[in-house]
């Protein structure tokens, strides 16, 4: 099957009815996610997986996806109205947003961001139609030295991106790989750490670590801090129209904001953040007027918004061509083709190509709805905002513990969340970030398994997997991802009496 | 308790940590394996709690060796967090017994109260409110498994 057939496909599986459906409640829920600042679409996605469970895995994956691309688009309301990001991607767009929205232009601003998520997350689909299939049919050629090395690489790039030092870094990912080791062994059937507790030798659900590490440390901070309700500023229909200078002021951002945020997307880590502010940066230097950047610049709108819609879109190819969470968001979609016994990895494509082709074609149909729901709808969205922040904390605590029982109607799996919650606003206090802690415990099994089937292959000789042209370059390029730290901070040391920490 | 206390003591705890999965994973039947070519169930989890010792290690060095006048990185007054945490430990207590639907409102009470809202009636008659109507849409939209009662019965 050739990208279009599997479009052609993909689009006769997404737009039946449950499946339209589907689509529909995921953006709705991403786009409510989105604007209200608190719930992120990782908790969001955790909290409806167990919804999913009496959905075909096509309809759930079609849904959870939709909560993620749709948050995409609901941040950038409260970004431009509030001057509070939705979303962590949409930091950027207060910039500029804002300042459009103090003068007047609130409904210019929203309109391009919705048309650049737009463009974007269709430059995706196609991206994601006609590379994943490739990367695919090349990762059928990987064995357990590819994955093992791919997941090493995967985890440095992910501690370098984040904004921790190495050190912290480190201590995330060997928590994370630490929690995914109790449990059954994977080979010997062997039970580890589970101090005889029959409940701990199914292993530690990711669902309630993630709902608590983001859901339940975020209420923690709220109840500490006290959110006071703002009040956005209004926008009237008749303003949604961008001028034809703004309009032609705005195009080529949205073209390179696109591409640039989907090739950010195939890096593991928080790449929709990153490419938000590479694409700020770009604009800014391409730009005639750099001055007017901050003083509500409408470039400083369509490149970002456009780029962290790109990246979106982009870091679903790891997960659908290998099997590999690269992002949290990922490594909760994984999870629902887990539970929903789909196989995962390269062979995805081929023994289910309903939900491979369903998935990406739903996507621009989400697009579709995103753009229908994101403009006329603007006032509904911005009404939820003047909600008391006390109802929607309160509704959200509810919604974190009933979401966790549900998965498996376990009482262990509340004092997870409860314990995960705690430890994830202990992390937040001491700059450690939780997400690293996720993406460990993700991609831990994955990891364990690799290498102990390649230490099987090469008879305990892990150097051979250097002599593996694919391996070997991954190795390479792990060792130079966790060179460049060391070797800045030598540079620092030569070059100021006050260490920096690695 | 200043950050440097703070940080020496979390890096201390992640070092601790680090050494008792080295010692449980040693300790595991069949352990680290007969060689590297046939490991056991305690190699790789020995080889990550090496690595949370020596990262956590570094992380203490490094603490030691900056000064100490950072800004405490802790709240200051927690008493709202450990309320929360109160409320959600009591509801994880109650839920098998008392049901779902008085555990929802005591929490959604607590909660309400932790957050912010005014007048223990408008909390009280929200709380009833928001418990009633989630238990519809959980029970009949969503087909969500929710506990009775097992006091009475």
């Amino acid at each position: 099957m050739n990208a279009f057939e599997g479009l052609a496909f993909g689009f006769s599986i997404a737009l039946q009815w449950p499946n339209l459906l589907a689509c529909f409640a995921g953006v709705l829920i991403g786009t409510v996610v989105g604007v209200l600042p608190g719930i992120g679409p990782i908790g969001a996605m955790a909290l409806l997986l167990p919804v999913t469970y009496s959905m075909s895995p096509a309809g759930a994956l079609i849904m959870l996806a939709g909560i993620y691309y749709g948050s995409m688009y609901g941040g950038s309301t409260t970004s431009i109205l509030l001057k509070v990001p939705g979303e962590v991607s949409s930091v950027i767009t207060t910039l500029d947003g804002y300042e459009m929205a103090r003068r007047g232009r609130a409904g210019a601003a929203l309109f391009v961001a919705a048309i650049g998520s737009f463009v974007a997350g269709s430059v995706g689909i196609l991206g994601l139609a006609f590379l994943a299939p490739l990367l695919a049919s090349t990762a059928l050629r990987f064995g357990p030295p590819e994955f093992f090395s791919l997941c090493v690489l995967g985890l440095l790039v992910l501690s370098r991106l984040t904004g921790s030092s190495l050190v912290r870094a480190a201590v995330m990912v060997a928590l994370g790989l630490a929690l995914s080791t109790v449990g059954m062994e994977p080979m010997s059937g062997v039970a580890r750490f589970t101090f005889g507790s029959l409940d701990l030798a199914q292993g530690l659900e990711l669902v309630p670590i993630a709902i608590g590490l983001f859901g339940v440390s975020e209420l923690l901070a709220a109840a500490h801090d006290k959110l006071n309700a703002e009040r956005p500023l209004p926008v009237r229909l008749r303003e949604l129209l961008p001028t034809l200078a703004e309009w032609k002021r705005s195009q080529w951002p949205i073209v390179r904001g696109s591409v640039l945020g989907f090739l950010f997307g195939l890096i593991p880590g928080p790449t929709a953040i990153i490419a938000t502010f590479s694409s700020y940066a770009l604009e800014r230097k391409l730009s005639k007027h750099p001055e007017e950047f901050g003083q509500g610049a409408i470039e400083g709108v369509a490149g970002p918004e456009s780029a962290n819609n790109g990246a979106a879109q982009g870091a679903f190819i790891p997960l659908l061509a290998l099997g590999i969470p690269f992002a949290p968001a990922s490594a909760m979609l994984l999870t629902a083709l887990l539970i929903h016994g789909a196989q995962t990895g390269p062979l995805l494509m081929t023994n289910s190509p309903e939900i491979f082709w369903g998935v990406t074609s739903s996507m621009y149909v989400g697009n579709v709805m995103l753009l229908l729901l994101n403009l006329p709808m603007i006032g509904v969205f911005v009404a939820l905002l003047r909600l008391p922040p006390y109802f929607i904390s309160s509704l959200v605590t509810l919604l974190c513990v009933v979401g966790t029982y549900a998965i498996s109607n376990s009482l262990l799996d509340l004092w997870v969340l409860l314990a995960s919650g705690i430890v994830g606003y202990g992390l937040r206090c001491l700059k450690f970030e939780p997400a690293i802690l996720l993406m460990a415990l993700a991609l831990g099994p994955i990891l364990e398994r690799s290498f102990l089937q390649s230490l099987f292959l090469t008879q305990g000789n892990l150097v051979e997997i250097l002599e593996r042209p694919i391996a070997g370059t991954m190795c390479v390029i792990a060792v130079l991802v966790l060179l460049q730290p060391i070797y800045q901070w030598l540079k620092s040391v030569r070059q100021s009496p006050v260490r920096a920490p690695v | 308790m200043n950050a440097r206390s703070i940080g020496l003591l979390t890096a201390a705890f992640f070092l601790l940590l680090g050494s008792a999965q080295v010692f449980l994973s040693l300790r595991l039947p069949g352990g680290l394996g007969i060689s590297a070519a046939e490991p056991g169930p305690g190699l790789f989890p020995a080889v990550v709690g090496t690595l949370m010792a020596v990262a956590a290690s570094i992380h203490l060095l490094q603490t030691v060796m900056t000064r100490g006048d950072a800004e405490d990185p802790v709240a200051r007054n927690p008493i709202d967090i450990i309320f929360l945490i109160g409320t959600l430990s009591a509801y994880i207590l109650l839920l098998p017994r008392a049901g779902f639907l008085v555990s929802a409102f005591l929490l959604l009470l607590g909660t309400l109260s932790i957050f912010g809202m005014p007048g223990l009636i408008r909390r009280a008659v929200t709380s009833a409110l928001m418990t009633g109507i989630s238990y519809l849409i959980f029970t009949q939209a969503l087909r969500v498994n929710l506990p009775a009662p097992t006091w009475f019965s």
